[in-house]
């Protein structure tokens, strides 16, 4: 059985985060007041620290993954590492350097039905930015060389999950075929897994989630289409996890949202990291 | 009176990640073992406590699960809330810590009634008893069949970390009850989960080995581990044998 490759200290896990910083990211989200940029990297910081959360234990953060993030487009034609002089990064340094802690109060009930107050602390690693064109095809081409050296290390482990978020069409090519290659790429428990998130800046259309043919696509959307293509099927572990969430996909369903807003994309994240940190030893 | 121990931590993992705990009083009779949950911080701490509450204290079991539990939780909540230095916590182990910690929970006592051993036990969660009869499993507490262990054990919840105060009332798991006589030439094996298994699934050999060759453990259990006879998981097993009854 693929996908079920026990993720340790010996054997991580890779998770990779894309993330579209052209200009259009600077609109609003469908649905809220604040840009696609800003909550994509808040998202995306959040995600991050619920992993760490999961691998967090007494005596610190064990590795139990990497990560990396890469943006692109927020210089011209331009797709590179989000975190200072690094790359891959062991999910206890990233515990350990965040480039600010953001903190805040938040009220929680005691087993008495007591409120108490209570300081929490929430890290950023990367911070928004909205700048240029959508080079998404560099940030493929970087993320296969990124897993390519990561592979070379880590045959056996359970294989990267590569998560791309863009408001838009590429504009530097065709992004399929570096996909393909992306997906292409394998360890012993299976192929890499690329998952696509595609942000609404428009409520009057529904999100698709987790589709499972092209037809639930918009048919004059190419763009939308293209980047169910690029995703890949989600494996069994995965289709447990958003069963358990109350979604009802069929076994055929990509990872992939079209038009999502906060929600859809929060969930996206979630069932994308979670089936993984399942199979911690 | 005499015990034999043994306990190993999961391999791949440095011996100070160990989140089981045994303690025991051969004088007084007590005995308790505990199986941290991982998935919490600070369990290690919480097992420790709960054994050592218990095994120093004056519960007594054979007077039924009244209050038993609440007493137990209560000393032990203090112990394991003065271990843990709050104030001085990154931010990742900070916001996790405050949601407290779980394990399991075995408590044992054994008495001599009218030239007789009597026992009592009380359990939360897969960590087991077992009275053995020879090299027979005569009675097994509070699993029967190795079926029966999963991966969400009942546990024993310690209430929330600082800032939520100590004295904190935390909700009471409802305990397993078992009690009983030890008749002549009979022992008795308390284990943690994947031990007490590994012990239903293979009686016969972990046995042997308990009553014949204990001090080969230190190799045989590893290499059963690595033949995936025996779940990769904290190990902990304690033999006690009654010379005089």
């Amino acid at each position: 059985m693929t996908y079920s490759a026990e993720i340790s200290r010996r054997k991580p896990g890779l998770f990779l985060f894309l993330l579209d910083q052209s200009r259009s990211m600077s609109h609003k989200l469908a649905g809220q007041q604040t840009s696609k940029a800003k909550e994509a990297t808040d998202a995306i910081n959040r995600q991050i620290y619920e992993i760490i959360y999961r691998c967090t234990k007494t005596e610190g953060v064990r590795d139990y993954f990497e990560i990396g993030i890469i943006g692109y487009g927020s210089k011209s034609d331009t797709a590179e590492s989000l975190l200072p002089n690094s790359t891959i990064v062991p999910i206890s340094k990233m515990a350990e350097n965040p480039i600010r802690i953001e903190k805040t109060t938040k009220k929680i009930t005691d087993s008495e039905g007591e409120e108490v107050e209570t300081e929490m602390e929430f890290p950023v690693w990367f911070e928004p930015v909205a700048n240029f064109n959508t080079p998404m095809v560099k940030a493929l081409k970087l993320a296969k060389e990124w897993c390519r050296e990561w592979l070379l290390e880590h045959s056996d482990s359970y294989p990267p999950v590569v998560i791309n978020i863009s408001d838009g069409a590429a504009t530097d090519g065709d992004p399929i075929p570096a996909a393909e290659e992306l997906k292409s790429m394998s360890t012993t428990d299976g192929n890499l897994l690329f998952w696509n998130c595609h942000l609404s800046e428009s409520k009057q259309e529904d999100a698709v989630v987790f589709p499972s043919d092209e037809d639930s696509l918009p048919k004059t959307d190419r763009f939308s289409r293209e980047l169910f293509r690029m995703s890949s099927n989600l494996p069994e572990p995965f289709l447990d996890v958003a069963a358990e969430r109350g979604l009802e996909i069929k076994n055929e369903a990509r990872g992939y949202v079209f038009n999502a807003g906060l929600d859809e994309l929060l969930e996206l994240l979630d069932i994308g990291t979670r089936a993984p940190t399942e199979n911690l030893h | 009176m005499k015990i034999q121990d043994f306990h190993l931590s999961k391999l791949g993992n440095p011996a100070k990640e160990y989140e089981d705990s045994l303690s025991f009083d051969l004088k007084k009779g007590r005995f308790a073992i505990a199986d941290g949950a991982s998935g919490s911080t600070f369990s290690d701490i919480w097992a420790i406590s709960l054994t050592e509450t218990f095994v120093s204290s004056n519960v007594d079991l054979f007077r039924g699960k009244d209050d038993v539990v609440n007493r137990i939780v209560s000393a032990s909540r203090d112990q394991w809330y003065d271990k843990v230095n709050w104030k001085a916590l990154p931010w990742f182990l900070k916001n996790k810590s405050i949601s407290g910690s779980y394990s399991t929970f075995l408590a044992l006592q054994i008495k001599k009634t009218a030239g007789r051993l009597k026992f009592a036990s009380l359990s939360i969660g897969d960590s087991c008893m077992f009275i053995l009869d020879g090299d027979k499993i005569k009675e097994s507490f509070p699993l029967k069949t190795p079926v029966e262990f999963g991966n969400t054990p009942d546990l024993i919840w310690s209430g929330q970390g600082s800032p939520v105060k100590k004295n904190l009332k935390v909700p009471e798991p409802e305990p397993k009850m078992f009690s009983g006589f030890i008749s002549p030439g009979e022992t008795v094996l308390l284990a943690t989960d994947a031990a007490a298994k590994w012990i239903m699934e293979d009686p016969i050999y972990s046995m042997d080995l308990f009553r014949n060759d204990f001090l080969s453990l230190d190799s045989k259990i590893p290499k059963l581990i690595n033949e995936k006879k025996i779940k990769n998981d904290d190990f902990t097993i304690a033999l006690l044998e009654f010379t005089d009854p």
